[in-house]
């Protein structure tokens, strides 16, 4: 089966090796979608996953599940008691086997670029922009742009206007992205220029791209945003030598890891509200609440929840996680018995930080 | 006549009118209502920005497809015309106060029908002369319509309310009934119906049928080499797409692409555009592609499923020959995929396990829109569909599951719903079947069906295949074949030229540089 593993395969054999067992086909599954859930944000950092947190999110649900089947099917993966998914000695040959093949390129940083889609912004403002001026370039100024975004569309036109000379906009963009570029591989920076569309070639899809990479459209797609990724990085370190790069919007969801939802929650818990007030007041479950509560907790640096577990309780629930050696509730429940609730102790699981032995 | 010319040519920079345009805008202009019932891409737009320009005031066109809608006005402000604006969720509550604020400096403004409804913006557009009401995708009107949109019955009190301007109605596809629903709801006058004529005769229809899908997919092969392209191909399903761009691959087809709704709007957009300019040749799609795309060198278009009506079928080889070239339409039926589109039926309404399991009980309610649509996951269409009835039955409040106790309610409404359409589905359909078994000529039969003049198509070079046989079309034009339209060189270039070099002609080109084409 090896010759027939796509990157598909190899990344949830990668993040089935990271997890160890503690979580469910279904959990990583919605951590490399990219699932707007407390439980996944909260295993994103428990599992260091933040390099490969969504990154299938474009790739239909069915279609994830669909392979993870023929992983488990094969016996790659084994299921545990608690339905908790480990890698079988063949699963982790073939894992290693791939671990070159589909290297996820360093500069590849999923929560911080695609979990709010900020390379995708990036892209379609950067896109548009090469589309407009290889346009304007032949005094072409009506075409069906790339993309139709108002946002996009805005910032293309306030730069146009903001430099008003076409060729020496033409010169800056090109410098920004050459920097980048040359400092890829060939097939990095052939496919990075071979997406972009001008007005004598419109640009490929990944599916058309996906040659150089032994027909993988996924790691097509992985290799290029590893690409943009690292656009946008050096974009931000330098300003100053990279003024167009560094002008598109790309944080269009505000602070992105927190959901809409436990912002709600996390407002009328500062108003004083208790969280089964705030329950009963939006019309949610008592448990939902406390999903909102544990993902603020992690991604929420401001968010101060002393009130439901004190300092020393979380030191002594962390001591017990490390000497049981377990990110799983229910053992350590157990071996507290009913000195916390399962609130508190998912609260102490996600907020930790330090290191786990393996 | 000559002022209407004159207009054309100066405003719009065309030089003749295409069919039908001309009768739209001049009943229009005499003050009758209008139906139009034309084809996509035959210039829709025109009918109304023309008339728009003389009658002066506002022009108000509603139209459901909100994207298409901002294309759409994108599209017109790019040809030079600024005064035009759209009103939809699409754009920010600040952009909308903008337009409202000046909206006596706009002579079109597009709304989606919600916007419409809202009573600031009905207030707003009263106080302004509105001289032309335009309904755009007017079938959505009829409940035998494939898309009934509840807030289009209320448009004509919209209309009384706007003091009556003269309305135009415009869609793509009606039966007889759906017509009648427009002209009824719209409580027209004195009107003027146009109908672009289903008979294309510049269209060879052609329908064979196979034992296999094995045998389909080698009379498909064959049948490839032989014909002119462009070409379009439709496969019926995703999965469909990519299986045949690639069965052609292999055989040797060199500019072949796929193109399904699943892809992401990015890749849809270039792989449309990689067709529209010729890089591309033949492109295998489900019916996710055609809308809004205008490409008038269309030899062939090729269906390797059963569509799912009529209106489908006719709409979609319609697509073909536009430049009025000869073309060819082939439906390639295997006796085995008989039951496969009734399954998508089926597969096409929102599945009642978990319609039952998300709507019973109080399990969504309170709960945000958008993380439901998280939680169950659903396909894309289906989740808009329920989203729709959900908001007509008023349970959605500022993005929030709002349900008042109204839960079984609702859902019994929404099942029964389902049902009645999944019905209404699946007799289109039968039509569909029995035009593809019927041994008569298809063009008298699609005419007739249309309640089109039915006329003696015998003298025809080129009819249908119960006419004359799809071999003797192919055999007879195959000598005729053009040069594929396909700028091969492109492809050639590309595999020399180093990436620097190409981002450099893109973006360091200096005015009197060579195209590096
Ligand atoms: N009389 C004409 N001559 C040439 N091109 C025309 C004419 N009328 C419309 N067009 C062009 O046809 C294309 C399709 O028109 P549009 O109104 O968008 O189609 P639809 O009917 O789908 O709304 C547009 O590019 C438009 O500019
Ligand atoms: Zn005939």
């Amino acid at each position: 089966m090896i010759n027939g593993m796509t990157s598909l395969h190899y990344i949830i054999l990668q993040t089935t090796y990271a997890i160890q067992g503690d979580r469910t086909i279904n959990g990583i599954i919605h951590i490399l979608r990219g699932k707007r859930s407390a439980q996944t944000i909260q295993d994103i950092s428990l599992f260091q996953l933040e390099q490969s947190a969504a990154i299938l999110k474009n790739e239909p649900k069915k279609y994830v599940d669909a392979k993870a089947n023929e992983l488990l099917e094969n016996g790659w993966i084994v299921e545990n008691s608690d339905r908790g998914v480990n890698l079988s000695t063949v699963g982790n040959m073939a894992r290693e086997k791939l671990l070159e093949k589909y290297n996820i390129p360093d500069t590849y940083h999923g929560l911080k670029y695609e979990w709010n889609h900020s390379s995708y912004y990036f892209w379609e403002q950067l896109s548009l922009l090469v589309q407009t001026i290889s346009y304007l370039k032949d005094k072409q100024s009506a075409f069906i742009p790339v993309s139709y975004d108002r946002i996009a569309q805005n910032k293309v036109k306030q730069l146009l206007q903001k430099y008003h000379d076409i060729d020496y906009i033409g010169d800056q963009v090109y410098q920004e992205i050459e920097r980048v570029l040359s400092n890829k591989t060939e097939k990095e920076a052939t496919l990075f220029v071979n997406r972009l569309t001008s007005n004598f070639r419109t640009g490929r899809t990944f599916d058309q791209l996906s040659s150089i990479y032994y027909g993988d459209r996924l790691y097509t797609s992985i290799v290029f945003r590893s690409t943009l990724h690292d656009m946008i990085a050096k974009a931000n370190e330098d300003r100053k030598n990279n003024p167009i790069l560094s002008y598109f919007q790309i944080d269009r969801d505000g602070t992105f890891t927190i959901t809409q939802t436990s912002t709600v929650t996390k407002k009328l818990f500062e108003e004083g509200y208790s969280l089964d007030e705030i329950a009963k007041r939006r019309n949610l479950k008592h448990s939902t609440i406390e999903d909102h509560v544990i993902e603020l907790a992690i991604h929420d640096p401001n968010f101060n929840f002393d009130s439901f577990i004190t300092g020393e309780q979380l030191q002594e629930i962390e001591k017990e996680m490390k000497r049981l050696n377990t990110r799983k509730l229910k053992p350590i429940k157990d071996e507290f018995g009913d000195k916390y609730t399962y609130f508190q102790i998912r609260l102490a699981i996600s907020s930790y930080k330090g290191e786990w032995s393996q | 006549m000559n002022n209407v010319l004159q207009i054309l040519k100066k405003d719009f920079g065309f030089d003749q009118f295409r069919e039908g345009q001309l009768e739209i805008i001049q009943s229009i202009l005499s003050g009758r209502d209008v139906l139009a019932v034309l084809p996509t891409g035959s210039g829709k737009t025109l009918c109304y920005h023309l008339p728009a320009k003389i009658f002066g005031g506002l022009t108000v066109i509603v139209s459901p497809l909100v994207s298409l809608m901002e294309d759409q006005v994108t599209q017109i402000r790019a040809n030079g015309d600024k005064a035009v604006a759209h009103i939809s969720s699409l754009i920010s509550p600040n952009e909308r106060k903008e337009i409202l604020k000046n909206i006596q400096s706009y002579h079109m403004i597009f709304l989606s029908p919600e916007m419409l409804a809202l009573p600031f913006i009905k207030q707003k557009l009263i106080s302004q002369q509105v001289s032309l009401f335009v309904v755009d995708e007017a079938h959505c009107i009829s409940q035998w319509g494939h898309e009934f949109r509840t807030d289009y019955l209320r448009l004509n009190d919209v209309r009384r309310e706007l003091g009556g301007p003269p309305c135009m109605a415009l869609t793509a596809t009606a039966t007889p009934e759906v017509e009648q629903d427009i002209r009824r709801y719209l409580e027209m006058q004195n009107e003027s119906v146009y109908r672009a004529p289903v008979n294309r005769s510049n269209i060879y229809m052609a329908m064979e049928t196979v034992k296999t899908p094995r045998e389909k997919d080698a009379f498909f092969l064959d049948v490839m080499k032989k014909i002119n392209h462009p070409t379009v191909v439709y496969t019926g399903t995703r999965k469909g797409t990519v299986y045949y761009a690639n069965l052609l691959q292999k055989e040797g087809f060199l500019h072949v692409a796929f193109y399904h709704g699943g892809m992401t709007k990015e890749d849809r957009l270039l792989i449309q555009q990689q067709f529209i300019r010729d890089e591309v040749d033949v492109i295998c799609c489900t019916n996710a592609f055609g809308m809004g795309i205008n490409k008038p060198n269309i030899r062939s278009v090729i269906h390797l499923n059963l569509p799912s009506s009529i209106e489908q079928y006719v709409q979609e080889i319609g697509r073909a020959g536009r430049d009025q070239e000869q073309s060819l339409a082939l439906l390639i039926n295997s006796e085995e995929d008989r039951f496969l589109p009734i399954s998508f039926i089926e597969n096409e309404f929102p599945n009642e396990t978990w319609l039952d399991h998300m709507l019973s009980g109080e399990r969504i309610d309170g709960l945000a829109v958008e993380e439901v649509r998280q939680l169950y996951q659903i396909d894309e269409t289906q989740w808009k569909m329920l989203m729709f009835y959900l908001e007509k039955e008023n349970v959605i409040k500022k993005g929030y599951f709002d349900f008042k106790g109204r839960t079984n309610t609702v859902l019994a409404k929404i099942k029964k719903h389902f049902t009645r359409r999944q019905n209404d589905k699946i007799t289109q359909l039968n039509r569909m079947n029995n035009l593809l078994h019927s041994k008569e000529c298809i063009r008298n039969n699609i005419s007739y069906y249309f309640g089109d003049d039915v006329q003696n198509y015998s003298e025809m070079t080129w009819c249908c295949s119960a006419c004359q046989e799809f071999d003797s079309y192919v055999q007879e034009r195959k000598g005729l074949r053009k040069g594929e339209a396909i700028k091969t060189q492109i492809e050639s270039n590309s595999h020399q030229e180093s990436w620097r070099d190409r981002l450099q002609s893109m973006l360091l080109r200096r005015n009197g540089d060579k195209n590096s084409e």
